[in-house]
């Protein structure tokens, strides 16, 4: 920030400076104070789950679909999640082009780092037959408009879209000779939820 | 009011897929009755005050049924004392979902007038509409919703009733599931089974024989019995799922049951995909309730215990519950084993409604009866019914409800009567409904489609046609023919060459693309010919009338004209659109005569004499490429003018003109089907006839083996040939055998599209000419309409459509039309048998006769003057004969008995009589005269003669 500072005229600089004193932003927040969240859930229809999320001016589409699919070899009883990020260009000026493009991966590896870890997400609930089908989530995060806080704000969403996917109750049969089938439930109510309470959330700080 | 509906199904990759649908609600859905004052509509479908006699429900009321119950009860419901019904959306949806015959029928119920079917669309009816449940059972929430559109009507009939004073209409649900119907009148609803409401209709009591037996958890204390008790006769048929993982694994294989018209004991599968590979079943347990042409998966039996076919002929004579098999394989013949397997799982049943008559029964109250279908391959099937009395020596129609696994014959309910058994028009009805020959009469919106009368040629029409009115055309025809569609005219040119033309009725111009004409006939796929009647492909007036080539009458013409050299060396060939006028119609003998005239020379006359005299060459040069002919005995029956009755027939005689048409017809079917090809060479509709493979020919080279006879069936040529010089001089006969049984070789010709086979396959071998098609007789086969409207474009004369050069569609086309095909010839010949069987009534006839094949327990002869074959039996049937004389040899294929020796070919005297001990089915019988075997031949009857004095006529081969 000290460099961003180093830029400003010192009229500007006053300005931040007398903000930080008098605890008091220029949109009225005192500092500490987060922006205005809004969540609202199951927003596609479509999707399996879906959350779309307001962060201040962020806006968030977030949208998740199962699809059955193959295990990674070292981690037979485990099911996947993929993240896809994209930086629309109506977000901000700066994403025109191509620009967006890197921002959104790191955005991406942000979200694949932190559910690679055990304890963010039981991924094993996402087992079908082991070593055979599981379930893979692609979660598509579509960045609406960026007013900041990006990070927060997809964190967020993420976690709202996971909280509301519902999974079709799978059932395993199999046949004399080991073949395995799978049936789905004709009940539409019949569904699995996933457990998102250790799904992390990311708060950005600056310090002054 | 907008709701979605979600659900989940899955792909057949095996993935799932979400699917949502927008779903509105409206308050614009009316109830359809004429009872109610409030909905404001126009034509109320329910009647106000319906009537019908009901001991269970005293007052006016309306019905509803569940979905069990119109899939199951359908011959029910079609009956016209059921009226005023209720169709909720989700019956019919369900309905549609699973059969889509009953789902046709029910449709055509609502779209009847004087049924009173109405379909309340209950689903988007802002009322009615019920969302599903958490954890409501996919059954349990149509149940709901079909009590809450049944309260939803007490309550909406009952506030709005346009007329205080009428009594109440009430609705009433019907429901053979007990837990339904338990549930429903808890919550205060009528409902009944279906059962209970059919046996109050005191109106109606015949009804009552058309409920289905299928008991959908409803067994009566009696059924439970003798599911404990009775034995189990056949194993258990595999669930679906086990079957599709089955056949993936390559454990099963899927294929198409036929049964064995011989013994009903015996089967063949056809497996899907492969079709020349063929598995055999034999007894009861492997049939294991499989009908003929349901779709079954088969397991193969290892190949120890794989059996022949028994020679026997075999019917099931036996009404009781008998499981006892008669001793149908000989194991020691195993070199004669084929592949062999079992039925584990029928996978779709192929059941239609079958015709037949019931079997008498030993008591007479009993309501318990047999019924015995018409068509060998069927077995016979239980039905209840109170009416036996009345049904006795009747036409009846049957079908199938299921078959459990105690009981030894399938499960059915009555559907209707169609008259006497041995009366011409309703045995005429059974032959037409047994080979599904659509011959309703043609709907009011066909024939909106036709021309108006009277009919003319305006000048529009000669602006854009070739006007060949002047020129000398003729038609031959066989005699009575209405339905002219070629005619011929032959030119000299000053060239020195010929101008010859085939015209053809231009039958296209009338039958445009994708009207109701048009699909109907495609629909029908040809005109069927019976002894006494022609069910028309195209109504009467375009087949006979205004498509007719009639003489001296102004017609359309599609037409194919050549100029030939005098050897008949084609020059050049073109095709048009034209309009003609024929000179004469004349029948085969007619057309003869004016060529053996010497005095008369007109330039019909004259045309004749030409056409014959290149036909000739035609001829020649096509049997030395290697064209057959092949014999197969024609009769014709002489009827009766006032009664229709046979009074006495003769075998077709062939002439010369016959085969003079005949040769110009597949000149030019051979020239149009080269310039559609060339076209239209992915979608062109054509004729190919494939070589049948070398086994089919066994029969045959043992057939002249037996009399010293080689015969050579490597190609249609030394086949030709060989049969050419089979004769011997003392059996005159033998010749004309040989060629009947080579018929019995050959492949089906086929139609097909030509994008979907390659180039090789699409030779004729019949007629010996790498590609062919049907041009030629467009009102009476779909076909050729098809080859008119590529010709037509090819000659941009008419407009394409977008159907027309689409193979897939065309080749599903050329299916149904190779269905329908095979169905009108043995449709016809069917009827020939009918016809033959009324002229034997009443008369006991002697006649020479051929053995054409030895069996185990039969001998099958051939009596060619009245052209029908029989089989004399030799055993008694369950093939343990010790009273009979009859030693069979296997090797030679012969019967003995003491002296005397019957082989293939062999000429004997046959006693034919028409069964009538057994009037419910009756049948020829055919006993042998000579030669003499004691104890088993009959006495010539000396008088019987004088009757069946045969029409001094020379029986010409």
């Amino acid at each position: 920030m000290s460099s961003t500072l180093g830029v400003l005229s010192d009229a500007e600089r006053l300005f931040i400076v007398h903000g930080v004193q008098d605890d008091l932003r220029s949109d009225g927040r005192a500092c500490e104070d987060y922006r205005h969240v809004e969540v609202e859930t199951d927003v596609v229809s479509n999707t399996s789950g879906s959350a779309r999320l307001r962060l201040g001016n962020t806006d968030i589409l977030v949208g998740v679909k199962a699809e059955m699919g193959e295990p990674d070899p070292g981690r037979p009883k485990e099911g996947k999640l993929e993240f896809f990020v994209d930086c629309s260009a109506n977000a901000s000026p700066e994403f025109e082009g191509r620009g967006g493009e890197e921002l959104a991966i790191e955005v991406s590896n942000a979200l694949q780092r932190i559910f690679s870890s055990k304890s963010t997400l039981d991924l094993t609930a996402l087992c079908i037959i082991p070593a055979g089908q599981c379930w893979v989530l692609f979660v598509d995060v579509l960045v609406l408009e960026c007013g900041g806080n990006l990070f927060d704000a997809v964190s967020l969403a993420v976690k709202a879209a996971l909280f509301s996917t519902r999974l079709p109750t799978v059932i395993v049969t199999a046949d004399d000779e080991g073949q395995q089938e799978i049936e789905l439930s004709d009940d539409p109510y019949d569904v699995k939820r996933l457990d998102v309470d250790n799904v992390p959330l990311i708060v950005t700080l600056s310090k002054v | 009011m907008l709701k979605s509906k979600t659900f989940v199904k899955k792909t057949r990759k095996g993935g799932v897929l979400k699917v949502v649908r927008e779903h509105y609600l409206r308050d614009d859905i009316w109830c359809g009755s004429a009872a109610c004052g409030e909905c404001p509509q126009d034509k109320p479908v329910l009647e106000a005050e319906p009537e019908i006699d009901s001991s269970l429900c005293g007052f006016p009321h309306y019905l509803i049924p569940d979905t069990n119950v119109v899939l199951h009860q359908m011959d029910v419901l079609a009956d016209s004392a059921i009226r005023n019904v209720i169709v909720l959306q989700t019956v019919q949806q369900e309905v549609r979902h699973r059969s889509g015959t009953t789902y046709q029928r029910l449709r055509d119920q609502s779209n009847n007038p004087d049924k009173n079917f109405y379909v309340f669309t209950n689903e988007h009816h802002r009322e009615t509409y019920t969302e599903r449940e958490q954890g409501e059972s996919s059954n349990d929430y149509n149940d709901r919703v079909i009590h809450v559109a049944t309260r939803w009507y007490n309550k909406h009939l009952q506030e709005n009733r346009k007329d205080g004073d009428a009594p109440k209409v009430k609705v009433v649900l019907l429901t053979n599931d007990r837990e339904n119907r338990e549930k429903a009148q808890k919550e205060g609803l009528l409902a009944y089974t279906v059962h209970q409401y059919v046996k109050s209709l005191s109106g109606n009591p015949e009804l009552v024989d058309r409920l289905a037996q299928v008991d959908m958890g409803e067994s009566t204390d009696s059924d439970i019995k003798n599911e404990s008790t009775g034995r189990v006769l056949f194993p258990e048929h595999l669930p679906l799922s086990q079957l599709q993982t089955g056949i993936k694994s390559g454990r099963f294989l899927q294929g198409s049951f036929m049964a064995s018209r011989e013994n009903y004991l015996e089967a063949n599968v056809l497996v899907h995909g492969d079709e020349s590979r063929s598995i055999f079943i034999q007894g009861h347990a492997h049939l294991n309730r499989s009908v003929n042409e349901d779709v079954v998966a088969v397991e193969m039996l290892p190949e120890d215990q794989w059996k022949c076919p028994s020679s026997m002929v075999l019917q099931d004579k036996d009404g009781d519950e008998e499981t006892s098999e008669p001793d149908l394989g000989s194991p020691k013949a195993r070199s004669n084993a084929i592949p062999s397997g079992r039925v584990v799982g029928v996978i779709k049943r192929n059941w239609r409604p079958y015709c037949g008559v019931l079997q008498p029964s030993g008591i007479k109250e009993a309501t318990r009866h047999l019924f015995m279908p018409a068509e060998r391959k069927i077995p016979k099937i239980r039905i209840e019914t109170r009416q036996a009395e009345t049904l006795q020596g009747q036409r009846i129609v049957v079908s199938i409800d299921g078959w459990p696994r105690n009981s030894r014959y399938p499960k059915g309910h009555f559907v209707r009567k169609l008259g006497e058994v041995g009366d011409k028009d309703t045995e005429n009805e059974v032959l037409l409904l047994e080979h599904d020959v659509p011959h309703q009469p043609f709907s009011q919106a066909v024939l909106n489609c036709l021309p108006s009368t009277p009919w003319g040629i305006t000048k529009e029409d000669l602006a854009c046609r070739e006007d060949l009115r002047d020129l000398p055309i003729c038609s031959v025809d066989p005699p009575g023919c209405t339905d002219i569609d070629d005619a011929l005219h032959y030119l000299e040119k000053p060239n020195g060459n010929v101008e010859v033309g085939v015209h053809i009725a231009d039958v296209t111009h009338f039958i445009r693309p994708n009207t109701p004409l048009d699909q109907e006939a495609a629909n029908r796929g040809n005109t069927v010919y019976l002894c006494d009647k022609r069910i028309d492909m195209v109504p009467e007036l375009l087949s006979s009338n205004i498509c007719s080539l009639r003489g001296k009458e102004e017609r359309f013409a599609f037409s194919c004209i050549w100029e030939m050299t005098k050897d008949a060396e084609i020059v050049a060939t073109r095709f048009c659109k034209s309009v003609i006028c024929s000179k004469a119609a004349m029948t085969y003998a007619e057309a003869q005569m004016r060529i053996d005239d010497k005095n008369r020379n007109d330039a019909v006359t004259f045309g004749l004499r030409g056409l014959n005299a290149l036909a000739k060459i035609l001829k020649k040069r096509r049997i030395d490429a290697g064209a057959l002919t092949l014999a197969s005995i024609e009769v014709r029956f002489h009827v009766d003018s006032e009664t229709h009755d046979p009074i006495d027939l003769e075998t077709k005689e062939l002439r010369e003109t016959n085969s003079m048409v005949e040769e110009f017809m597949l000149l030019a079917n051979i020239s149009v089907a080269k310039k559609i090809l060339s076209d239209f060479p992915s979608c062109a509709m054509l004729r190919r006839h494939p070589q049948p493979p070398p086994s089919n020919y066994d029969i045959l080279i043992k057939a002249g083996k037996s009399k010293g006879v080689d015969i050579e069936t490597d190609t249609s040529k030394s086949l030709a040939v060989s049969l050419d010089q089979a004769t011997i001089p003392s059996e005159p006969y033998f010749n004309t055998l040989l060629r009947i049984i080579s018929t019995r070789c050959m492949m089906q010709a086929l139609y097909f599209c030509s994008g979907t086979l390659p180039e090789s396959d699409f030779f004729h071998y019949g007629l010996a000419t790498p590609i062919y098609t049907h041009f030629t007789s467009p009102i009476r086969r779909y076909s050729d309409i098809i080859v008119h409207r590529l010709l037509a474009v090819s000659i941009n004369a008419d407009k394409s459509f977008p159907d027309l050069l689409d193979k897939y569609k065309s080749q599903a086309l050329c299916n149904n039309l190779n269905f329908r095909h095979k169905m009108a010839q043995y449709a016809g010949r069917a009827s020939v048998e009918l016809h033959t069987q009324l002229f034997f009534k009443n008369k006991v006839t002697e006649e020479e006769g051929f053995v054409l094949f030895v069996r185990k327990n039969a001998v099958q002869v051939l009596i060619p003057k009245f052209g029908f074959e029989g089989t004399i039996f030799l055993k008694s049937q369950d093939g343990r004969g010790v009273d009979s004389p009859f030693v069979f040899n296997e090797e030679e294929s012969s019967q003995t008995a003491g002296d005397v020796k019957l082989r293939m070919f062999d000429r004997v005297v046959v006693q034919i009589t028409v069964e009538t001990s057994h009037i419910q089915h009756q049948k020829l019988r055919i006993r042998l005269v000579k030669p003499e075997v004691p104890g088993f031949s009959v006495p010539p009857v000396a008088t019987s003669d004088k009757i069946s004095e045969p029409p001094v006529k020379k029986v010409k081969t």
